[in-house]
């Protein structure tokens, strides 16, 4: 696997007037990875993909992307993309609008074909795309990425307008984009959908990049559930310690912020004030709450899906 | 670029309003340019001797010599607005559909895709231009044929050079309607502010041009004068048997004002392409 990384972004920002859109991102996703780009409506996610894609001209910093700059013909015959929702000519059949992205992008017209099959659009490819639904709009905004079969893709917002079956089609489609090599950057608000699928996560907020780790690491970092008795007491102790961060009780337990190596610190501070602690494990936390816990506030009401 | 090229055909070919406007342009000129006159000759409204004069001279736009400055007037008027309304829908109609994003990212650069453009719109007015001559030869061969008056068609270098003058004065037209386009990123207000140009300031600043001196000096820049100028150079058709007014401008002036527009509008439509964000 090459070192370089697909996309990485040094300082990246954007201001419209007094606006900042995007403040100095510094974001890197590795080559094969499915790297969840997430944050609320408006919190920077499309003004990225926009400047990553040479849409919009950054205020400062910069973009390499494959080892190119952003925006320029060779770097985009190598990046598959789907920017918001997938806009085509109504007047044209979606074989032709097929046509009409492969002329653009170089490409040979015997690729339309096994595009559209991916999608399952084949039957309807000779339909005009005005009467294409959302959902199909969609799945041909992703024949036309594959178009290029591009090293990366740009997903923003994929699963935009898909039932449940298209929701869960689409997950396939990016784990397998994946397992064959392919890098994704995904896009997304739905944090349930990030979680099933990315390896790493980007959280943006106001235009700025709160965290990036992996999914293991954001979940699995950081909380520990202790079982004690009596419970305020044990609370108290644990608010004292200068290691953790926030405690809460919940369900009859304590969830304790706090490094996990410094797990038995807390536990030996427990019972050496005579608390009884029947249970100490490490917890996963769902990308929701360290989300709202970063942003203080819900990427949106889908949020809990 | 040639791929480019080919996707912006297929648009264009593709598209229903190509198609309706390129045919409202050769009926129209079919209609308004010799049946109607023909009808109205065979039939003429009684007058006095100069509007029977005005008839007769109506009669002779008809036949085949007057094939070229007939068609060329029938362009550089109706033909214009047409030509704006093809030009703005070609680069605005990107931004309505919202399909210039997906046009950008599949590979083109900016400058390639407007090139694409340009050479696309420039093909389909050429094909519009001798679409036009086509029928101009036949609507006068048909007036010939039914009048029994023998007529002579121009020579091919006279029809190429009329058709050349044609697209010269459509192009300058649909590259102010492409510029408008790219400006306003609006098919509705190009094509409306257009048309508000070509039908109402141009008329305005020519009737102006009349009484007032500084006004004069405007309409020399007008780019339907400078049409204008450039078709009556293949012949003035004088039906109403008075003074038809000099040209604005010499033909080859004409000619130049009108390559003015043509290379200004597409400055234009390339640095705001190139410099702004696609929004």
């Amino acid at each position: 696997m090459p070192d370089s990384p697909a996309l990485e972004t040094h300082d990246l920002s954007k201001h419209y007037g007094r606006l900042v859109a995007l403040d100095r991102l510094n974001l890197t996703v590795r080559p094969g990875e499915i790297y969840g780009l997430i944050g609320p409506n408006g919190a920077g996610k499309t003004t990225f993909l926009r400047l990553v894609l040479g849409l919009a001209r950054p205020t400062g910093g910069a973009v390499r992307i494959l080892g190119e700059h952003a925006g320029t013909p060779a770097g985009l015959a190598r990046i598959g993309s789907v920017v918001e929702t997938p806009a085509f000519y109504p007047y044209l059949s979606g074989f032709d609008n097929m046509r009409v992205l492969a002329a653009y992008a170089g490409v040979r017209n015997d690729r339309i074909g096994p595009a559209l099959e991916r999608v399952g659009l084949a039957e309807r490819a000779r339909d005009k795309v005005s009467g294409y639904s959302l959902g199909m709009r969609q799945r041909l905004g992703l024949a036309g990425a594959y178009l290029k079969d591009p090293e990366l893709y740009l997903l923003d917002e994929p699963t935009n307008g898909l039932d449940p079956h298209g929701i869960a089609a689409m997950r396939d489609v990016i784990r397998e984009l994946a397992q064959n090599g392919k890098t994704v950057l995904l896009s997304s608000h739905l944090l349930a959908e990030v979680e099933q699928v990315c390896d790493r996560i980007g959280v943006i907020h106001h235009g700025k990049l709160l965290l990036e780790e992996s999914v293991g690491e954001v979940r699995g970092s950081g909380r520990l559930l202790v079982r004690a008795t009596p419970l305020a007491e044990a609370a108290a102790i644990a608010e004292r310690l200068s290691s953790v961060d926030r405690v809460e009780q919940h369900d009859g337990a304590l969830r304790v912020d706090i490094d996990p190596g410094r797990a038995a610190e807390l536990n030996r501070e427990l019972v050496n004030a005579g608390i009884d602690v029947s249970e100490l494990r490490s917890v996963a936390r769902t990308l929701e709450e360290v989300f709202l816990q970063l942003t203080g506030e819900p990427a949106t009401a889908e949020v809990t899906e | 670029m040639t791929g480019a090229i080919s996707a912006e055909l297929l648009k264009l070919r593709k598209s229903w309003s190509t198609w309706i406007l390129g045919g409202v342009l050769v009926l129209g000129l079919f209609l308004l340019g010799y049946l109607l006159i023909y009808l109205l000759v065979q039939n003429p409204p009684p007058g006095d001797a100069g509007a029977q004069r005005g008839i007769a001279a109506l009669k002779q736009t008809l036949l085949p010599a007057n094939v070229v400055p007939n068609v060329l007037v029938f362009l550089a008027g109706l033909g214009g607005p047409i030509a704006l309304v093809i030009g703005a829908l070609n680069s605005a109609r990107e931004y309505s559909l919202r399909t210039i994003t997906a046009v950008l990212t599949q590979r083109p650069s900016r400058l390639g895709l407007l090139g694409a453009k340009t050479v696309a719109l420039a093909i389909v007015l050429v094909i519009m231009a001798v679409a036009c001559f086509a029928v101009g030869v036949l609507g006068s061969l048909l007036v010939a044929a039914l009048d029994g008056t023998p007529g002579s068609l121009p020579s091919f270098a006279d029809l190429a050079k009329g058709a050349a003058a044609s697209w010269l004065i459509l192009g300058a037209w649909a590259a102010l309607g492409f510029a408008l386009g790219m400006v306003l990123r609006s098919t509705g207000l190009a094509i409306g502010l257009g048309l508000v140009y070509a039908l109402v300031i141009e008329t305005v600043i020519g009737a102006l041009s009349f009484a007032l001196s500084a006004f004069e000096t405007v309409s020399r820049g007008l780019l339907g004068r400078n049409g204008s100028a450039l078709a009556e150079s293949f012949g003035q058709l004088n039906v109403g048997g008075g003074q038809g007014g000099a040209p604005i401008n010499a033909p080859a002036t004409a000619a130049l004002v009108l390559a003015a527009y043509v290379i200004g509008s597409l400055v234009v439509a390339a640095i705001l392409f190139i410099r702004r964000d696609v929004t």
